[in-house]
């Protein structure tokens, strides 16, 4: 388990441009041997698909401790996101340029609201 | 019920509530961070050109320079999220340098400083933007990592929240 753990030391990242540049800047950013890298950028032509592939493929990740991703990207795959219940990797929704951030939609407050019987 | 259980879920339930508070203020912080990083990086699009802030001026060697670490804290299963890497990790100058510089005909020593400088492969990501880039451009790449640094605490608050929802449910449950 431990050694496991000392593997995860990477954050991944699924965002629009600006995020992606802003969190890059920040040095999130890594591309391995083989190309394969940590982000994904989402665009209005990005195939629902494809976000929901790569949030799959980061999930199943070895390397990757954190998944942030852009919270009105996860409205498009809100189901995926609402169901992930593992601790390794987290997922942590930030908001983005042009959408700002709901906590009504937020899947770790929206679970303590269940709980207390607000929602 | 006995007593001792409802207060064991009162307390539960107070400590939950209490991370939550806690959760909303970090990210009221980080929010604002992550808003003044935005607009500053809109200015240096402004400054640059907005053609010089693509997916393509990535650098496509690139490392990462914020490493997360996994602590496990004793006696629990909880695992707590530490943020480090070569931007994030304070330099301490490093005694070697002097004693290398009063040994200079040492040969040994100065082949073992070239090979420590060959194994770091970390460049700042400012510089895929030119050497002289914009003052807001600096200060963006600032807010952002400072934003990182509290969406790290975030996340590590969520998974404290996750795991006292999980106890709290556990022991309204039996």
């Amino acid at each position: 388990m431990a050694n496991l753990l000392r593997e995860r030391s990477l954050l991944a990242l699924i965002g629009d441009e600006d995020t992606i540049t802003g969190l890059l800047l920040a040095g999130i950013g890594h591309i391995d041997n083989k190309q394969k890298s940590n982000f994904l950028i989402v665009d209005s032509k990005t195939p629902l698909s494809t976000i929901e592939e790569t949030f799959i493929e980061f999930t199943r990740r070895k390397d990757i401790a954190i998944i942030l991703i852009n919270q009105h990207v996860a409205d498009m795959i809100r189901q995926l996101v609402d169901d992930y219940d593992q601790a390794f990797p987290s997922v942590l929704e930030i908001p983005s340029k042009d959408h700002p951030y709901d906590p009504a939609k937020d899947s770790v407050l929206k679970r303590v609201q269940r709980l207390t019987g607000d929602n | 019920m006995s007593q001792e259980k409802l207060d064991a879920i009162d307390n539960c339930l107070f400590e939950l509530l209490e991370l939550v508070e806690n959760f909303n203020e970090i990210r009221i912080k980080s929010n604002k961070e992550l808003s003044s990083g935005y607009f500053n990086l809109a200015k240096s699009k402004y400054s640059l050109g907005a053609g010089a802030f693509t997916s393509l001026s990535y650098d496509k060697r690139m490392t990462c320079g914020a490493k997360i670490t996994c602590d496990k804290i004793d006696d629990k299963e909880l695992v707590q999220f530490k943020l480090g890497g070569e931007m994030y990790e304070k330099k301490v100058k490093s005694t070697e340098n002097e004693s290398n510089i009063k040994n200079r005909n040492n040969e040994e020593k100065t082949e073992q400083n070239k090979t420590n400088i060959e194994e770091v492969k970390f460049r700042n990501p400012l510089l895929w933007y030119g050497v002289l880039v914009p003052q807001s451009l600096r200060s963006s790449q600032k807010d952002f990592k400072n934003a990182l640094t509290s969406i790290v605490e975030l996340t590590n608050l969520s998974l404290k929240i996750n795991e006292k929802y999980n106890e709290y449910k556990e022991l309204t449950e039996n």
